[in-house]
């Protein structure tokens, strides 16, 4: 009996010990397979057609916005076209010369950083887009045709982010394939390549050769498209940079010449120049000029505009730090009486007699250059008769704007004492900033695209190369006369006696460009690239000084150093550390 | 009202009690049908036994034997089962026998440590146990009136080291590192818990259901839970039934809890004082007149002022208006168990109730609801053994925890920071109408406690666990196989309920009103009633746990063999956006003893965790140890050595829980920040990769060696064991330093970093007595020591800051310390050091060329601008160059975890007295303090110890600016950024990173047994009333009235405690 019973819980517990081994074998099989959860993978995100597009997209993003682009400071703060008023800004840092310390420095690591994060995303695009399937709603057709389309975008972008790298850090490692973080991240990239390779061979080629599959300009300007990158863009950016190239700084090691860089922009004007010119209306809210900056192609048929970064409708708080602080803004970029010295007469004549290869007066050593009598120009009435432009630029002492008249006496309302924002030069900005966004207390709302390129853009590189290689000609003439035109003065350039020869002209030329492309990050690459930066950036701040009575008087704002090798910001120390590549020059 | 609604629980206790008095009221009047039996108790020399409880077993009826050792137990059946117990004895049971004579021997127990002891998976005779263990008792535990279980082991045990960092009733919790910290990887420092075989929550246990609770030290002992062991283990083990006796066990503590310091701040008078000083350090005008000043002083002496003046000047303490004298909290238990040969059980019930600090003046200021803190515990623990037959045990666990707490809506930090930290004393706490006095400068505590509306939380934990065992000692001598299943779950609710008062505030500083009424009351907040509650949705997460396995236990002569396999899982599983966590694990565990003097174990684990990637989820970890029983050697036999073991281990442990996020192999991608394309700006949702996979995040890897040596001299005259470890940690995660940005991605973190940790515990025991007088004396010390070995790490501006090679910090900016919750934050930090204070203006350089020039200077402060302002601090310039910057700072100091811990522990007892006191230092350890806290609040609220500042009024003309002050100077309305600039790292300096060390009475408990004669008469076998008192006093060297544990946390969040317990305990 006992044994029986023995046996019979033995058999039990051997059966059902048994089946739960077999039973566990079975549910360990899988028991550690990864559990269903919520993160996108890689390979979900290129399994999906929409996925993956986002993925593409969304590369977009890296075009940066240049306002407030350091530390709420533009970067042409730190040209001599402006000071900032913030001094949590570049004032205490790039422009006292202290690249490495205090808060500009962000934009040393953050520019490295940044542009090649949005590299590996176009990597990501080429390297994986092929494998993608096709979306079922989508033709067979469309599927090829946007297939090519990313590619040549996302060629098209990873060209663009290496052509910032290029102007802060001059050429830096080409990384062409998505980089496994395990994988080995030195060879190959731990040597610079030479101009050469890295612009020419690399970037421009690039450019030329994306161009056929990006979207043709009728695609590109759909309702659906516009922002999209389409191929006058690649053409317009290879003649920027064909221009660059040709430049002191760089022909002779990119081996391309002045007549080069003018039948890279002459190829533009030809091509598109149907489609693509200066924007001319004139109404109330602005004039030609403004509106040439903040109407937006898609809203305000600007045809001018050809590659912006595409923003949404902003308001108080997007240009609160760039508004003068009796509006109730934080001052922020304030122009430099350095850039109002350079604009011209209303009539097309200069005020003064003699301008250097930067493209400013010449000061000899005092605050007011010599002033050409004959364009009636005086320092007291400094801001009459001149240029339109300057006030679409520039917010001086007496003018109406937003909700009030700016008044920069010391003590009033736009420099009232104590206020760390207010102005030190004596100005405002004016370009960029929408004045309706101040109506009905400042809840106005506005569009404000960040131009990269412009049509104007463009007649300004055919016109300095075509000195350049051919000295002044009549297409030199006629574009900078469309320019100054459109910006309302009423003279021709051809009426000028002192631009006639090549040398005078070149001086124009540079100082027309900065005046037109004033706050557009312009300023800043073109010293560098003609080589006068020492002389453009060492040169002191100037600003004015309104008394009580409303007499101007010049004054000096700050000083400012510029060493030879501060052409290029230094990379960030780490990375050198990391990749063994050579610092540039001085750093 | 109010106060039957509050209270309403804590009757419970006393319903309890009636109750159990009334069921020995049944026992005792409970009809006599047996005979009396009548019987004598002797020892194996035939000496009598007294003091022996005799009892049939599974009754709770009992009878004591008297100094012949002679007993009569009533109410005795022919073939009753007897339970005898007695102190010094083994208990035995023999069958009633009605003859004249009837005489039952006693074995003396021998301290020959042989009783068993938890080990993982099993029990172990102690004097076999070869790894590097301490143990807590369930009664050890019981005697800390706290609410938190891992505060009693500091003091208790060798090599751990607590660190409360909150003191919320019902959110009390305590960080626990065993053998110090061991890992750079804050997130990978946390020991495993386990209780009953189970990885469950500790925190939350509650004492008296526990057996004991073993600390794992060493990884041959934890390789047996793979990669979840490295840190140690805390395996917990509640008690069983043991057949025998019922015992019945009840307990009911008052007690209350007190602030344990109390931070000093400064009165009207002094702040009048420390503001024109600081005016006047900078060049301004005074703020007080003398004869403000004079008022100030008056009301600050506790002065009624006259007339309008009173409703001008006041002196409040706010902390005063804040927090009550003590707080009530009591706890009662029942605990019955029992059972005969085939089921046994143990039920244990306690409810615990725990009331806030805050100002009950404020709480209860709403009629009909309190905003107080009230925690109301719940836990229930029912453990069942049931022998089916010979061949089967089952056993069925329960466990069950519900929380209800009540709490103030309104965060602490707020309620305290706004309330009274930053409070001025010069505001009053009501209107001239005797309204509440409020704004937006001067918050008002109370105001703050009476508006603060309710937020209750609900937890409901239930922990279940069924086991089988199967024996097949038929089939094979000494085989078992073993099947357990456990589930436990975790819920929590969340209602909130606001409300709102009235307040106003007027303008005192008025100078033309000279009558009360014409102040015009300007009304702050507007009362609303009690809303309706609004609910959260429940949060919950089950655990699933199952272990499957053969187990082996055969003696061949003189050869013991031990041996199991088996196979366990782990899943937690959660309701929120992440997927269950898996393990699982294959395992094996070896024992050999030959001869009872060597032994030869070990243990092996396979595990896997689901979070890596497919095929390189699984890790092997073994473990092996050997001992030497040398006090069972012929030669060295002898009465008087009753243990000396020496014992070595080896091991491997691995840590999966490194803080990384899910499957960290693969890399991720989150929504992008989109981008608008077209005329009509339509949106395209973006996407972007988040995160790179890394298929070398794994698990971190102890390799552990450890020796020691444990030993009983003289029957426990003289024990104690010692033991030494090194640890190679590797595998630890860091951030990639030379991973270059050009990847265009974060680069994520690997499994790279590698450091070395070393130390010993070491424990010393005494016990004897002379005549009745029984005293004992425990002396416990752990040191633990660390250094980083490998972190790629880029080259450092200057040497001193290199990390490799040195201890681990938590290099985190002192603003994680300093701010936010205050979570696992242990310290260490980059510092700069102070040298003296700027007191010659002369020496001020005020430019880097100038410090150059003039080398009698003060080193040039690249904070400072154009020169240092008189009163900050000249700190050392360790590079030479004349300039203070971010390279003459170098990491100095300890962290606030401690690398020495002394403890002693005193104990006696007298006849049916006893006491026993605890005191445990922190050594080797830094503290972070605050500039507020020093001297200066927030916005100029002058606080503690402002006297003690560069500058501050002193009427001693030798040192008119007090040059050689504790703390730089007050300044006005901020920080000087060179000492104590909160957002720059200028902040980390040895001016506010303090040594650390203190000393804690822990414990202190005296009580008083009634005598055994006494109580037996109504059948109680012990009735103990006891004082106890935790977090008595501490001493440091840090500003009075702030807790060193966590100086910061306790200044800005609840307040630390001390509790003091009056208990009675009665078993039957």
């Amino acid at each position: 009996m006992e044994m029986k019973k023995t046996i019979i819980y033995v058999a039990f517990i051997c059966i059902t010990i048994g089946l739960l081994f077999t039973s566990c074998e079975d549910m360990f099989g899988d028991f550690l397979d990864k559990q269903p959860s919520n993160e996108l993978t890689k390979d979900q995100v290129f399994s999906d057609w929409n996925t993956a597009r986002q993925q593409h997209l969304d590369t977009y993003n890296f075009f940066r916005n240049g306002a407030g682009r350091i530390n709420s400071t533009w970067l042409d703060a730190t040209t001599d076209l402006a000071e900032t008023s913030f001094s949590g800004g570049v004032k205490l840092s790039f422009n006292i010369g202290n690249y490495y310390g205090g808060t500009g420095s962000p934009e040393l690591i953050e520019t490295w950083e940044h542009f090649y994060r949005g590299i590996r995303k176009c990597n990501m695009t080429l390297e994986y887009i092929e494998d993608v399937p096709k979306d079922p709603t989508d033709s067979d057709e469309k599927y090829i045709i946007d297939k090519a389309n990313f590619v040549s975008e996302a060629r098209f972008l990873r060209a663009y982010f290496y052509w910032e790298l290029f102007k802060s850090y001059g050429p830096t490692p080409i990384v062409k394939e998505v980089l496994d973080p395990d994988g080995d991240l030195l060879t190959g990239y731990s040597t610079r390549p030479s101009i050469k390779e890295y612009v020419v061979d690399f970037i421009l080629s690039e450019l030329s050769e994306c161009e056929a599959g990006l979207m043709n300009y009728e695609d590109g300007a759909k309702a659906a498209n516009a922002g999209r990158i389409s191929q006058p863009m690649a053409r317009a950016l290879y003649s920027r940079i064909m221009l660059y190239m040709a430049s002191p700084r760089f022909s002779g090691e990119s081996g391309v010449t002045w007549a080069d860089a003018s039948t890279a922009s002459k190829s533009f004007i030809d091509t598109y120049g149907s489609n693509y010119s200066l924007f001319k209306t004139s109404d109330a809210t602005g004039t030609a000029y403004t509106n040439a900056i903040l109407r937006t192609t898609y809203q305000g048929n600007n045809t001018e505009t050809i590659i912006f970064r595409n923003s949404v409708q902003i308001g108080w708080s997007a240009i609160s730090n760039d508004t003068p602080v009796g509006e109730g803004g934080n001052g922020g970029l304030c122009p430099s009486q350095n850039l109002i010295d350079m604009y011209d007469m209303a009539d097309g004549s200069s005020p003064f007699t003699q301008y250097d290869a930067t493209g400013a007066p010449v000061y000899s050593g005092t605050l007011t250059p010599s002033v050409n009598i004959v364009s009636g120009y005086s320092d007291q009435d400094m801001w009459e008769n001149r240029d339109p432009r300057l006030a679409s630029t520039v917010l001086f002492h007496g003018v109406s704007w937003g909700n009030g008249i700016i008044n920069v006496i010391k003590g009033q309302r736009d420099n009232p004492v104590g206020n760390a924002n207010a102005t030190p030069t004596g100005y405002y900005v004016r370009k960029y900033i929408p004045e309706n966004v101040l109506s009905n207390v400042h809840s106005g709302r506005s569009y404000r695209n960040w131009i990269i390129m412009r049509y104007a853009e463009v007649l300004l590189n055919y016109a300095e190369a075509m000195n350049e290689a051919n000295g002044p000609t009549q297409e030199v003439y006629d574009a900078l006369d469309e320019i100054r035109h459109r910006g309302g003065i009423t003279g021709n350039v051809t009426s000028r006696t002192d631009l006639t020869t090549k040398e005078a002209l070149r001086n124009f030329i540079r100082k027309e460009r900065t005046v037109e492309l004033a706050f557009e990050e312009h300023r800043m690459w073109d010293v560098r690239r003609w080589n006068v930066a020492v002389e453009a950036l060492s040169r002191p701040i100037y600003g004015v000084e309104v008394e009580t009575g409303g007499a101007i008087a010049r004054k000096m704002v700050q000083t400012r150093p510029f060493d030879q090798k501060m052409y290029l910001y230094p990379i960030p120390e780490a990375e050198v550390w990391k990749t063994n590549i050579e610092n540039n020059p001085g750093w | 009202m109010n106060t039957r609604l509050i209270n309403k629980p804590a009757g419970i206790g006393k319903f309890l009690f009636v109750g159990i008095l009334l069921l020995i009221a049944v026992a005792t009047l409970h009809a006599q049908e047996g005979k009396t039996l009548k019987g004598r108790v002797v020892d194996a020399m035939g000496e009598p036994v007294s003091g022996a409880l005799v009892n049939v077993s599974e009754s709770s009826r009992i009878a004591l034997s008297d100094v012949d050792g002679i007993f009569n137990l009533i109410e005795v059946n022919e073939n009753d089962e007897l339970y005898l117990t007695a102190v010094g004895f083994v208990d035995a049971s023999v069958k009633a026998e009605f003859r004249d004579n009837f005489t039952v021997v006693m074995q003396t127990e021998v301290n020959d440590h042989t009783f068993t002891m938890p080990v993982p998976f099993g029990r172990k005779e102690d004097r076999f146990i070869t790894d590097a263990t301490s143990v807590v008792t369930g009664d050890e535990l019981k005697k800390h009136p706290i609410t938190v279980l891992q505060n009693a082991f500091t003091s208790t045990v060798t090599g751990v080291s607590t660190y409360e960092w909150a003191s919320e009733p019902g959110w009390t919790e305590s960080a626990i590192y065993i053998r110090g910290l061991r890992t750079m990887n804050k997130s990978a420092r946390a020991p495993l818990v386990i209780v009953d075989d189970v990885e469950r929550d500790l925190s939350f246990l509650d004492a008296y259901p526990i057996e004991n609770i073993t600390i794992l030290k060493d990884a041959a002992s934890t390789a047996i839970y793979g990669m979840r062991g490295a840190n140690g283990v805390i395996m917990v083990t509640t008690k069983r039934g043991q057949a025998g006796k019922t015992k019945i066990d009840f307990t009911q503590e008052f007690g209350y809890q007190t602030l344990s310091g109390k931070m000093e701040v400064q009165n009207s008078y002094n702040m009048t004082l420390t503001r024109n000083q600081v005016r006047y350090l900078s060049g301004n005008d005074p703020m007080y007149t003398s004869d403000q000043i004079e008022k100030y002083r008056r009301v600050s002496n506790g002065e009624k002022l006259e007339g309008i003046d009173q409703y001008k000047y006041f002196s409040t303490n706010w902390f005063d208006e804040l927090y009550r004298e003590r707080a009530p909290m009591n706890r009662t238990n029942l605990t019955v168990s029992g059972g005969n040969k085939n089921t046994r059980y143990f039920v244990a019930f306690t409810h615990l109730r725990h009331e806030g600090m805050w100002n009950d003046k404020w709480t209860e200021y709403n009629p009909g609801f309190s905003t107080q803190h009230m925690l109301d515990r719940f836990n229930l623990r029912s453990n069942i053994d049931i022998d089916v037959n010979k061949y089967l045990n089952v056993s069925l666990d329960l466990g069950g925890r519900i929380d209800h707490i009540s709490q103030p809506l309104r965060g602490v930090f707020d309620i305290v920071t706004f309330g009274a930290v930053e409070g001025n004393p010069m505001e009053p706490v009501y209107a001239p109408g005797g309204q509440i006095y409020s704004s937006s400068s001067a918050q008002n505590a109370g105001r703050l406690l009476a508006s603060s509306g309710i937020n209750k939380n609900r937890r409901r934990n239930v922990y279940s666990t069924v086991n089988v065992t199967g024996d097949l000692g038929d089939l094979v001598s000494g085989l078992k196989a073993n099947a357990t299943v456990s589930f436990d779950s975790y819920e929590t609710f969340m209602a909130q309920q606001s409300n709102n008062v009235n307040s106003y505030n007027y303008n005192y500083t008025s100078n033309t009103v000279t009558d009360p009424s014409e102040y015009t009351l300007t009304q702050y907040s507007v009362y609303s009633a009690l809303t309706n509650p609004s609910t959260t949705p429940r949060e919950y997460y089950y655990n699933v746990n199952t272990r499957f396995g053969l187990s082996y236990d055969r003696r061949f002569d003189k050869h013991a063999v031990n041996a199991q396999a088996f196979v366990r899982s782990y899943q937690n599983l959660t309701h929120g956006s992440q997927s269950s966590n898996r393990f699982l694990s294959y395992n094996a565990q070896a024992n050999y003893i030959y001869d009872n003097k060597y032994i030869l174990s070990g243990n092996i684990s396979h595990m896997g965790n689901d979070n890596f990637a497919p095929g390189q989820q699984f890790g092997t970890f073994p473990g092996a140890s050997i001992g030497w029983v040398a006090s069972e050697e012929e030669w060295l036999k002898h009465k008087n050595i009753n243990l000396l073991k020496l014992r070595a281990s080896l091991g491997r442990a691995g840590q999966s829980n490194t803080g990384v996020r899910r499957y960290p192999y693969q890399g991720t991608f989150d929504s992008g920040t989109g981008y608008n394309f077209g005329t009509s700006q339509s949106s395209i949702s973006g996407i972007t990769e988040s995160a790179a996979g890394n298929y070398n995040s794994k698990w971190e890897i102890s390799d552990m060696a450890n020796i020691g040596l444990d030993f009983d001299f003289f029957n426990r005259k003289l024990y104690g064991s010692v033991d030494a470890f090194k640890e190679w940690r590797s595998n630890i995660l860091v951030t990639r330093a030379t991973v270059p940005i050009l990847l265009g991605v974060t680069a994520p973190q690997d499994s790279y970093g590698k450091a070395e940790s070393r130390g010993f515990e070491l424990m010393l025991g005494h016990q004897n007595k002379v005549s009745d007088f029984h005293y004992n004396v425990e002396f416990m010390l752990s040191m633990n020591e660390n250094k980083i070995t490998e972190m790629d790490e880029l080259d450092p501006n200057v040497e001193w800051q290199r990390k490799t090679g040195k201890p681990i910090f938590d290099y985190t900016h002192v603003a994680e310390l300093y701010e936010g919750a205050f979570t696992n934050s242990i310290g260490g930090w980059n510092m700069y050091h102070f040298v003296g204070w700027a007191s010659e203006a002369d020496k001020v350089a005020i430019s880097h060329q100038d410090a150059i020039d003039n080398p009698d200077k003060y080193p040039y402060h690249t904070a400072s601008g154009t020169g240092q302002t008189l009163g900050t601090a000249v700190f050392k310039d360790l590079d030479g160059d004349r300039k203070i910057d971010a390279n003459d700072m170098t990491p100095s100091g300890y962290t606030i975890i401690p690398q020495l811990i002394p403890s002693v522990n005193l104990g006696f007892s007298w006849k049916g007295f006893d006491a026993r006191m605890i005191l445990t230092g922190y050594l080797n350890r830094s503290a972070f303090l605050s500039p507020s806290i020093s001297f200066s609040g927030w916005s100029n609220m002058g606080t503690h110890e402002v006297t003690k500042a560069w500058g501050y009024y002193t009427d001693d003309p030798a040192d008119p600016r007090n040059i050689n002050a504790t703390y730089p100077r007050p300044t006005w309305g901020g920080y000087s950024a060179i000492d104590s600039e909160r957002s720059t790292s200028t902040y980390m300096n040895d001016i506010w990173i303090k040594n650390g060390n203190f000393l804690s009475l822990r414990n202190v408990e005296v009580g008083y047994s009634l005598p055994l004669q006494l109580i037996s008469k109504v059948n109680l076998t012990k009735c103990r009333i006891y004082f106890s008192g935790y977090n008595l006093t501490t001493w440091s060297q840090l500003p009075d009235g702030t807790d060193p544990e966590k100086p910061m946390s306790y200044v800005w969040w609840y307040p630390k405690t001390s509790s003091f317990t009056f208990g009675i305990n009665a078993s039957f």
